[in-house]
């Protein structure tokens, strides 16, 4: 069992210090799992307090890590599946933010055995003061997951949804939200085709409306538009505001766009594109008002 | 005593006043010839900190008849004196009432008087007797730089340990080859001599210390801007900081070191490569040992699940998992006694099998078709089923045994743990049971 990973560019070492912070804010502990070409992050609600969704991020390898080499441990399986403390790997990865005051050369992530197993996180930092580099070293203790018990640890599927929306202020909409959980519990997200969005927060003295038009309409699929005709009307779906304000609240990236899935009365399907093969997801399940 | 100073230096006082608060609870004041100085010890007596402020600090500076001085003061109370010193403009510290109280005058802008009367404890000082410049090995550097060393750790760590050899620092939260918790993170920082402005070390030493006495320091250096200097010997000697500035501030910390017959070392615990077994490799290994090493193990398997008997849930649902350990420890005594037939008769395959299986018990609970393989696994090694044989190979690749095992840590400690054994008799030990022999006692 193997895994060694570098990278060189500073963009995409933030970008990475970002996940691991939103994860980080979100649960105490996250799932990594690698595979020949993918990693992915997640973290469930078992792992963490009720109020956090379901989040999970698919970096490609390519895109982060020049280097990426991954060995299972045996050549027949696909993955090294691997539970940490999100805050330690956070903790770790912190000295990757590397404002004005550092500039950092590289990061490697390295699985080891030291008494128990480690991903060892190797940083190589510049500082101002000085123009020698500085190594910094956490090792971050990992759990490592028998493949017998992979079966709970699969990354999910993004849900069918009826309409995609996509919203081009993320700042808006998070403290749009923060807002609303001091109103309601429940949040209805309306999305209708003709790209208008609509954020209901109902109360016994008051009923909040957002509505956002012209939102970016992402088409759905094409067997999904042949039933377009009957999906004329508005798709609606109510999901727990604590939840959704947890997830805006959580996320530490830079994205501003947003794009809100909604299937009716099942779930809200949130998806922020970092970059093409780097995507954070989550799902809200809908509550019964 | 009466001294009096302006206010650029009564804030560098406050300064040191706060950063000597960090260290311990009581302030030493002492006054002679050469100044003012200021000490503080923390209560387990592992950290001295002294600062010394020179003469020419103050405008004026009156001693005592007898030539010095010296008290004893709460720090608690000295520290609100010395809160907000910005619009201090002058300072004048006295000691009144027959030398029983310290006066703090803080004259402010807008002509604004602040008095303090502080009372002092005891007439007492503290001196140490550790040598401060016969150290091996020493180290200057900018305070930014040990800034940034002690930020790149959390700020509930509780030790530090430096290791320097003829040309690399590093500091680390953890001694290396020392056993950590579980859910801990080291880390560790690696410099090159370079980065300081004065490095030199004898011979290589690793040295542990409190961190918090160091920050605390570090807070007053980045007041002065001042290089910080470390002076040190090896483990278990003292460990020295000081902070110099234009011969008016010296200041010295004293640490005292973890020495290294407290901490037990062992290779397990340096870093090396999560490698996977060869397979051929492993089988020639079994084969060519000896029965007696297996025995040993077996048996060893064999309290292990008797102890973790206690570890299994209050109360057994259908987990698998549960319920072995307790099955186990019903039939512990015939495999025992069972133990040298095994030896004897069984093939090689099935023994090793059955030590695999041992092994890997976390994955075997979940994967093996259950009926009877605890008692497969550890006494009644021939019948073993061979349709078990490819998983248990698929198993040996597993380098890492403790991952599964440490899930058992969070299990609740069984109550009545014997009555959910198959071994129990529900009426046996009930109070109406009938009565064998009469009481011997007759007081009735």
């Amino acid at each position: 069992m193997k895994f060694y990973a570098e990278m060189l560019d500073v963009l995409y070492m933030r970008e990475f210090h970002a996940i691991a912070a939103t994860l980080a804010k979100l649960a105490k502990d996250c799932i990594m799992i690698l595979a020949q070409e993918q990693m992915h992050f997640i973290v469930n609600e078992e792992h963490c307090s009720t109020s956090s969704p379901l989040v999970w991020v698919s970096i490609a390898s390519k895109d982060y890590f020049p280097e990426f080499q991954m060995t299972p441990a045996r050549p027949e399986q696909e993955f090294i599946v691997l539970v940490m403390s999100a805050m330690h790997l956070s903790r770790a990865l912190a000295v990757l933010r590397s404002g004005s005051s550092s500039s950092v050369h590289s990061c490697k992530l390295n699985l080891k055995q030291i008494q128990f197993p480690c991903i060892s996180v190797i940083a190589s930092v510049v500082s101002p003061s000085s123009s020698e580099p500085r190594e910094v070293v956490h090792d971050v203790p990992v759990t490592v997951v028998p493949p017998s018990d992979w079966i709970s640890y699969m990354l999910p599927k993004v849900p069918n949804t009826q309409i995609v929306l996509g919203i081009p202020s993320l700042r808006l909409l998070r403290s749009l939200i923060d807002k609303l959980k001091n109103i309601s519990p429940s949040l209805i997200f309306h999305g209708s085709t003709a790209g208008e969005l609509n954020l209901v927060a109902e109360s016994d003295m008051a009923t909040i409306t957002t509505r956002f038009s012209r939102v970016l309409l992402h088409k759905p699929d094409q067997e999904q538009s042949e039933v377009g005709a009957e999906a004329e009307a508005d798709v609606s779906c109510s999901v727990d505001t604590r939840k959704a304000s947890a997830f805006f609240n959580a996320l530490q990236l830079p994205n501003e766009e947003i794009m809100i899935g909604i299937d009716s009365e099942r779930c809200i399907c949130l998806q922020l594109d970092i970059r093409s093969n780097v995507v954070l997801h989550s799902i809200l399940p809908a509550v019964c008002i | 005593m009466k001294c009096t100073l302006e206010g650029g230096n009564a804030r560098v006082i406050a300064k040191a006043i706060q950063s000597l608060s960090k260290v311990g609870k009581e302030l030493f004041i002492e006054a002679d010839v050469n100044g003012l100085r200021m000490r503080s010890i923390n209560p387990t007596a592992s950290a001295v900190a002294n600062i010394s402020f020179s003469r020419c600090m103050f405008d004026t500076f009156q001693l005592p008849a007898i030539g010095s001085f010296c008290c004893k003061i709460a720090m608690k109370p000295c520290l609100s004196v010395f809160r907000n010193m910005k619009q201090v403009e002058y300072c004048e510290l006295s000691i009144v009432g027959n030398q029983s109280k310290l006066k703090v005058n803080l004259r402010c802008k807008l002509e604004t008087t602040k008095q303090a009367v502080i009372s002092i404890m005891d007439e007492l000082n503290i001196t140490s007797n550790v040598p401060t410049d016969q150290s091996l090995n020493s180290i200057r550097g900018d305070h930014k730089l040990f800034m940034e060393i002690s930020n790149s750790f959390n700020s509930s760590e509780e030790e530090l340990t430096l290791e320097a050899t003829l040309d690399t620092l590093s500091a680390k939260n953890y001694i290396e080859g020392a056993r950590v918790n579980d859910k801990f993170m080291r880390s560790q920082l690696k410099l090159k001599h370079s980065e300081f402005e004065h490095y030199q070390v004898a011979e290589g030493s690793v040295v542990t210390f409190c961190i918090k006495e160091f920050r605390s320091f570090l807070l007053f250096a980045e007041a002065l801007n001042a290089p910080m200097t470390l002076e040190f010997d090896d483990a278990g000697s003292p460990f020295l900081v000081k902070i110099k500035k234009h011969n008016d501030i010296e200041c010295l910390l004293i640490l005292s070191t973890l020495s290294a017959e407290d901490v037990s070392i062992s290779d397990d615990y340096r870093p090396q490569e999560i490698t996977m077994r060869d397979p051929n490799n492993t089988a020639q290994k079994r084969k060519s040992s000896t029965p007696g090493p297996e025995i040993q193990q077996k048996r060893r398997l064999a309290e292990d699940t008797t102890l973790s008997d206690l570890d299994t849930s209050l109360f057994q649902f259908r987990n698998r998992r549960t319920e072995r350990p307790s099955e186990a420890a019903s039939v512990q005594p015939a495999r025992m006694l069972a133990d040298g037939d095994t030896i004897d008769v069984v093939d090689e395959e099935a023994e090793e099998e059955a030590m695999l299986l041992a092994v890997s018990d976390a994955m075997e609970a979940s994967q093996i078709p259950r009926p009877s393989s605890t008692e497969v696994c550890f006494y009644n090694t021939e019948d073993a089923p061979p349709t078990l044989m490819p998983e248990d190979n698929n198993e040996e690749d597993e380098s890492i045994p403790q991952s599964p095992e440490r899930e058992r840590r969070h299990r609740v400690r069984t109550i009545f743990s014997r009555c959910f054994q198959n071994t129990y008799v529900p009426r046996e030990p009930s109070p109406n049971s009938q009565v064998y022999a009469p009481n011997s006692d007759t007081e009735d």
